[in-house]
């Protein structure tokens, strides 16, 4: 048994990194997007805010690399400060599902009884509903916010990690040394934590890095709607939403927050499909 | 390998739509002799009474079409006759005496007479059932049938705007068989009037179908069907209209006009509003209970930008508390766009900037106001909302924008001031019955408590004890000149107070297919599709 992959396959070269092509490009991509992340404010060229309604609407150009708003804000400042709020809604409401959906997916996998069924039967309920459709109720109930939207999403995104994880744990529990463990009287919550968990691990990296991915569509997606954030924060999807009022007559002002978003989603992806050929070689093709 | 195909579908479909929606064509013809009308907000209450006419301005565009009253606007908002055929004011100005059309039936048959019409009139003065337009409705005394085609209606004092009420949407008379046998509030969704077209379907908040009034006075209506639908999207409604989906639209956005223009069989159809936009101060908060900081405010705010560039030109910024087209319309000095002037007016109103972090104080706090905005109820609401929010955050004064469900706004701006939740709110007030002194009765008069929701829409909570006296001089004031020189005074007050910070009127732009006649847009922003036919 594999206890501790991720250190020991760590041996950085060319051919590794041409070997992994899906990690080390998504994992570049991802990159970018942290130093916007990060330095949003050196980077982009103008203020998300600054606004300028005599240069409104206009196409891209040598001064406004991806055009302006209709109050003549900068749509690449916006995008490149937008990160920041993207990113993070992600990070956040994917850490806040792991948490929540390893907790649940521990108990249901490891514990026999009364309460593994109950949160059985919860997430099987909450597995029915879709994803967004349960973000938008419960956005829709908590108000347009930051608070509201990384609950909605983390909330929408338990169900599937706690059955990953305890689909995982229901093999591990069956091993030989789990049995042994149990045999010389190790405490249950400590196999929990020093074997099951540990192995389980690969399995939960991989699916939140995939998550993380939907976790961007679907905070877009509540922003589009208009459930997101309070303007004028310059968040991706909320951009696309009002871009969408003028397609007619600048069609550019979608481009700029739909490349973004493809782009970080896309960076979410190869990375996770990346982990999982390089982590779990088993189940990756 | 999975990689999931989700990431590109949202942007892409964007996309798509940018290339399906680039080229403009001719509209297709009227398959069937119906009206379809995409309306920007959903119609859910379609009565007088209660909270008449939800949601505004769509539940009073269907009610014009459904129900008859004494008298009407043209689109000029001249009064027309409607049920009424003519009318005769007694000498001492305090009543009115009406003679109805003979032979109109309301759409279950009930033959309309005075009693019908007395009916309807005394149910509108019970504050208990009428209770969103109480300044129309509170001076009159009472209704007498005198035979059974005529009716005189009395006030408690001369009432100048007795025909602009009779002519407002609460005046609409419905029958009082079906409101006795279905309940007071039946009409709410089951409307039964005297309109050329009767309720068919009624699915509240998504769809309104009505068919003809086969017995209406005026003769046969010349559609087969007229269709209400909900179409909030203001691309989605153009689109609706170019593919032929509808037939006419409202709230064109400015910059979606020439799109319009450009497609052969379509017209635009607009008029300027009767609604001045503005952000509403709330004037019992300091520091915004002090005058000379509400006045910095409006010089801080750019509205000839927002006229010229968010518009396009189809707005211009206001100087009154009325619309530049109102009956009793007085103007005034604008309020000069200069930031560096407002800085100076809040830094002598004792709000100066201690820490220096940017941001002004005042009792030793960083002041920050939330600003209420909707969307998509207001043209460009929340692109003004952020131009607003940026010029003030530019003299110092910290916003925070709270953009609010459409259906939940009205309600939100009349919360009583403790419980708002908000500082700034925009608002604008649509005199539906044309009259000046209405609108600034409305907006001015004092609350009776402060401290609860307004008595009717000053949610600003303004007070001048003067044009409380002025507004209830204009009242009793007949005589049309008389009374706009009293309006005027009272404009100058309350234009001076500024107990908003004042922004632009706009223009109603709706658009239909060209070879639909007898729509027509009033410019107390309802599109009328009672004439309308091929």
């Amino acid at each position: 048994m594999k206890a501790q992959p991720i250190i020991a396959r760590a041996a950085f070269s060319a051919r590794w990194l041409r070997q992994n092509l899906y990690l080390t490009s998504g994992a570049a991509i991802l990159l970018v997007f942290l130093a916007a992340a990060v330095f949003g404010e050196q980077i982009a060229p103008y203020g998300a805010n600054k606004q300028n309604l005599l240069s409104a609407l206009e196409g891209p150009s040598s001064a406004h690399w991806l055009g302006t708003d209709p109050l003549g804000r900068d749509l690449f400042s916006r995008v490149v400060i937008g990160t920041r709020h993207t990113l993070s809604v992600a990070v956040m409401a994917v850490s806040l599902s792991c948490c929540l959906g390893v907790l649940l997916g521990l108990i249901a996998g490891f514990v026999r009884g009364p309460l593994a069924t109950a949160v059985d039967a919860i997430v099987d309920v909450a597995l029915t509903i879709p994803n967004m459709i349960l973000a938008i109720s419960i956005a829709a109930v908590m108000g347009a916010g930051l608070t509201g939207l990384i609950m909605a999403i983390s909330i929408s995104f338990t169900p599937p990690i706690a059955r990953i994880v305890r689909g995982r744990v229901m093999e591990i529990r069956e091993e030989d040394f789990i049995a042994a463990a149990r045999t010389i009287g190790v405490r249950p919550w400590r196999i929990l934590l020093r074997h099951v968990l540990p192995n389980a691990a690969t399995v939960i990296v991989i699916e939140a890095s995939l998550q993380a991915g939907q976790a961007v569509l679907t905070a877009t997606a509540l922003g589009f709607l208009g459930l997101g954030v309070q303007p004028p924060t310059p968040e991706w999807g909320t951009l696309l939403g009002y871009g969408r009022e003028y397609l007619h007559v600048a069609p550019f002002m979608v481009v700029a927050p739909g490349l973004a978003i493809s782009l970080l989603v896309l960076g979410f992806n190869l990375l996770g499909d990346g982990l999982r050929d390089w982590l779990d070689p088993r189940i990756g093709v | 390998m999975r990689i999931s195909i989700n990431f590109i579908r949202l942007p892409l479909l964007a996309c798509a739509a940018a290339l399906a929606l680039g080229s403009p064509a001719a509209v297709a013809g009227p398959e069937d002799n119906s009206l379809v009308f995409g309306q920007r907000l959903s119609i859910t209450d379609i009565g007088p009474a209660f909270n008449a006419f939800l949601q505004y301005p769509s539940g009073y565009e269907a009610a014009f079409v459904i129900f008859d009253r004494l008298v009407t606007f043209d689109d000029q908002l001249r009064f027309n006759p409607q049920l009424a055929e003519s009318w005769t004011i007694a000498e001492d100005q305090k009543s009115v005496t009406f003679k109805l059309r003979a032979g109109a039936t309301f759409h279950d048959g009930t033959p309309i007479n005075a009693e019908a019409v007395k009916f309807n009139i005394e149910r509108m003065m019970d504050p208990e059932i009428n209770t969103t337009n109480r300044p129309l409705w509170d001076p009159i005394a009472g209704a007498d049938v005198v035979d059974d085609l005529t009716v005189t209606l009395r006030t408690h004092e001369p009432y100048a705007l007795l025909l602009n009420t009779l002519a407002h949407g609460s005046g609409a008379i419905l029958s009082p068989t079906a409101i006795m046998e279905n309940g007071q509030e039946s009409e709410t969704q089951n409307p039964v009037g005297s309109g050329p077209y009767k309720v068919a379907s009624f699915d509240p908040g998504l769809e309104l179908v009505l068919e003809p009034h086969e017995g209406h006075w005026a003769g046969k209506p010349a559609l087969d069907r007229i269709v209400f639908r909900y179409i909030p999207e203001a691309s989605t409604r153009v689109s609706a209209l170019q593919s032929g989906d509808v037939d006419v639209i409202d709230g064109v956005p400015t910059h979606l006009i020439s799109q319009i223009e450009a497609t052969d069989g379509l017209q635009i159809l607009a008029a300027p509003s009767l609604r001045p936009m503005g952000i509403a101060m709330q004037t019992t908060i300091p520091p915004l209970d002090n005058v000379e900081v509400r006045r910095a405010l409006n010089h801080a705010v750019p509205v000839d930008a927002i006229a010229e560039k968010l518009f396009l030109g189809q707005a211009k910024a206001s100087d009154s508390p009325l619309a530049f087209n109102t009956v009793g319309y007085h103007g005034n000095s604008p309020y000069a766009h200069d930031p560096d002037k407002a800085r100076e007016m809040l830094a002598a109103a004792g709000l100066s900037d201690g820490d220096g972090n940017g941001m002004l104080e005042f009792d030793g706090q960083d002041v920050s106001f939330t600003l209420l905005v909707p969307e998509g109820v207001f043209a460009n609401d929340v692109l003004i909302a952020e131009t607003v929010a940026a010029a003030l955050q530019d003299v110092g004064i910290g916003i925070e924008i709270r953009k609010i469900e459409r259906s939940s706004f009205w309600d939100t701006l009349r919360l009583p001031v403790a419980d708002a939740g908000w500082q700034l709110g925009m608002f604008g007030f649509n005199p539906s019955n044309a009259s000046g002194l209405y609108h600034l009765d409305s907006m001015y008069s004092s609350n009776p408590d402060n401290s609860d929701r307004p008595a009717v829409w000053n949610i600003t909570r303004y007070s001048n004890a003067r044009v409380d006296e002025l507004i209830d001089q204009a009242t009793v004031t007949v005589d049309g000149e008389a009374r706009a020189a009293i309006l005027a005074e009272v404009q100058e007050h309350i234009w001076s107070e500024a107990p908003y910070v004042w922004l632009q009127v706009n223009n109603i732009i709706s658009a239909s297919r060209a070879d639909l006649g007898g729509v027509e847009v009033w410019p107390v922003i309802f599109t009328i599709v009672r004439g309308g036919a091929y």
